[in-house]
């Protein structure tokens, strides 16, 4: 099997410990690093969330998927900066304010960076301030938030009212999701797009990129 | 049929004079804003409901909300709390466990409706060692009885075994993390059921010392870690299923029923939660309420082999008119209530925007569901 392949083949069982074996290899043996990338980990990535929207494969699956390939990641981060390979476009992730679940937004963060977007996460309980304040400072393409709770849903309103008043809000997608999270919802708030899961979310924010490009 | 009598033959998957319907756990908050401030047997009867009344005796449990105090609940188990923050909108509670070989901490947020943990209890695999000095408190019998006693005929009395949640996988998150358990099980799966363990015997010690001869009509199982939303089937085949079958197994040879809740999605695990050897199965939530599953499709699975409780999609539904109320009933007693073994119930916990009215509608819509 050629060794792309066997990275993503690798990844989609979740061995870390193979695919950052076989991405030093696949470097070593001369191998572009963005070739690396997309044909072995994010072509890896796209299987296991193809599967997952499919009810093929559950949330242990993808997390595990995601964590082989953040192993390779490691490896591919610097050499990608190196060689001025840009990402596909910026997010800045959280979960409400008062909401700390976090596999949701963790494994939509996973489902993003393999595909090939850079993340800025800004993990759990996030008030709607420091939503504003990190979609200033980093000028992301996509700001994604996300709530698994009713009582902590109204969180995502008070984001998007801010960047209004920021005066930022045309400079910015807005995603929304979460368990009880429905596109009603996200229509009522003036969110730019809802996706019901994670990997529906990563396809989502990688075309805003790619139609804004 | 009375109440009772009409949840009870339901529960034994039989056929009541129509369907059952309640509500998952009234809320305190939503009492005291919705309903008048009356406790939840009072509002079950004013909204014509079938009451079922979940037990509940403060053992140190995380949830425990507002404002809770230091506790010596052994000499091996000493809970010292600070309130670092003390808003009821927005308290945060530190706790640090004294035990004979060393100390445990976690944190928890909370607000007036619910309280949720900031910081884990187990940080490091070590950690569940010292679990052995957690005390497994007995139920106050006399409580009990009155408690059944005062709901008679209006309804059942839920119980609940010992922990933070009753499965001990899903307690296991409560300590550890979810996320961080899943990786584990593929880590260190022995650590793992090490952990699953510990807990395991603390709750057969419960169910044996309290809840023998406890004047339950159903004992509430499971909990939320071990819905398929977040659990995949091999893993619930391997991590909840053999230590929730003991569990059932040790509440039948206790006399009581069960009930198992997956909080969310049941899709991939129908046959594995019949196997847990439950009587009853909840919460049938539906995918605008974080569930997963396709209502035709679980009836097929489980309908005879347990009795399914839930459904209800109380955010979307319970909060909207009595028209698609009414609606919703009618659909939900055509997918799930054929043959009986049915009771019909809220998902999940509700707080806000389900105003008495819609209550009432809800109430009417269901006693129009007769066998």
């Amino acid at each position: 099997m050629p060794i792309l392949e066997e990275i993503s083949a690798a990844l989609q069982v979740g061995n870390g410990k193979k695919v950052k074996e076989l991405v030093q290899n696949a470097l070593d043996s001369g191998m572009d690093v963005n070739d690396v990338l997309i044909q072995g980990l994010i072509a890896g990535m796209d299987v296991i969330g193809g599967k997952f929207r499919n009810n093929e494969v559950y949330v242990p699956e993808v997390l595990i998927a995601a964590r082989a390939m953040h192993m390779g990641m490691d490896i591919l981060k610097p050499l990608l900066s190196a060689s001025g390979v840009e990402p596909v476009g910026k997010v800045v992730m959280g979960t409400t304010k008062g909401d700390l679940h976090d596999i949701g937004k963790n494994l939509v963060g996973m489902m993003m960076e393999g595909a090939g977007l850079e993340i800025i996460d800004l993990g759990v309980d996030v008030a709607a301030d420091k939503f504003v304040a990190a979609t200033q400072e980093h000028k992301p393409d996509i700001l994604a938030i996300s709530a698994l709770l009713t009582t902590t849903m109204p969180g995502m309103k008070n984001v998007i009212e801010g960047l209004a008043e920021a005066g930022i809000r045309d400079q910015v997608k807005v995603i929304v999701g979460g368990a009880p999270v429905t596109q009603k919802f996200a229509r009522e708030i003036g969110a730019d797009g809802y996706a019901d899961d994670a990997a529906s979310a990563a396809e989502m924010a990688k075309n805003f990129c790619l139609a804004a490009q | 049929m009375n109440s009772k009598e009409r949840l009870l033959t339901a529960l034994r998957k039989g056929t009541p004079d129509r369907v059952p319907v309640t509500v998952h756990q009234w809320q305190d908050y939503h009492l005291k804003y919705y309903m008048n401030g009356m406790d939840a047997l009072d509002a079950f009867k004013t909204c014509g409901l079938d009451a079922s009344i979940q037990y509940f005796e403060a053992m140190g449990q995380f949830w425990l909300p507002g404002r809770v105090e230091s506790k010596k609940y052994s000499e091996e188990w000493i809970d010292e709390v600070e309130i670092v923050r003390d808003d009821v909108n927005d308290m945060v509670v530190h706790h640090t466990i004294h035990t004979p070989k060393g100390k445990l901490t976690y944190k928890t947020g909370g607000n007036e409706k619910t309280t949720w943990i900031t910081e884990f209890l187990i940080k490091n695999p070590e950690d569940i060692y010292l679990l052995k000095y957690m005390p497994v408190p007995k139920l106050d019998q006399r409580a009990i009885a009155k408690e059944y006693d005062r709901i008679g005929d209006d309804g059942i009395l839920r119980g609940f075994v010992w922990g933070d949640q009753a499965g001990c996988w899903q307690q296991a998150c409560c300590y550890y993390d979810t996320m961080p358990m899943v990786y584990a099980t593929i880590d260190e799966p022995q650590w793992v059921h090490e952990f699953l363990d510990i807990l395991l015997e603390k709750k057969l010690q419960f169910i044996y010392e309290s809840l023998k001869g406890a004047k339950f009509d159903l004992i509430e199982t499971g909990g939320g870690a071990s819905s398929s939303t977040v659990i995949s089937p091999a893993m619930f085949k391997e991590f909840a299923l053999p230590y929730d079958r003991r569990i059932h197994d040790a509440l039948h040879d206790a006399g009581h029923i069960s009930s198992y809740h997956t909080c969310g999605g049941m899709r991939g695990i129908f046959d594995l939660i019949v196997q847990t050897g439950t009587d009853a199965s909840e919460t049938l939530s539906p995918k605008a309420v974080g569930g997963n599953i396709e209502g035709p499709e679980l009836y097929e699975a489980m309908h005879g082999k347990v009795c399914l409780i839930g459904g209800m999609d109380q955010i979307n539904i319970l909060t909207s008119t009595p028209a698609e109320i009414r609606k919703e009933v009618r659909r939900l007693f055509d997918v799930f209530g054929q043959g009986g073994g049915y009771i019909m119930s809220c998902a999940d916990h509700f707080f806000d925007d389900v105003p008495k009215e819609n209550l009432l509608a809800y109430a009417q819509a269901a006693r129009e569901c007769t066998y």
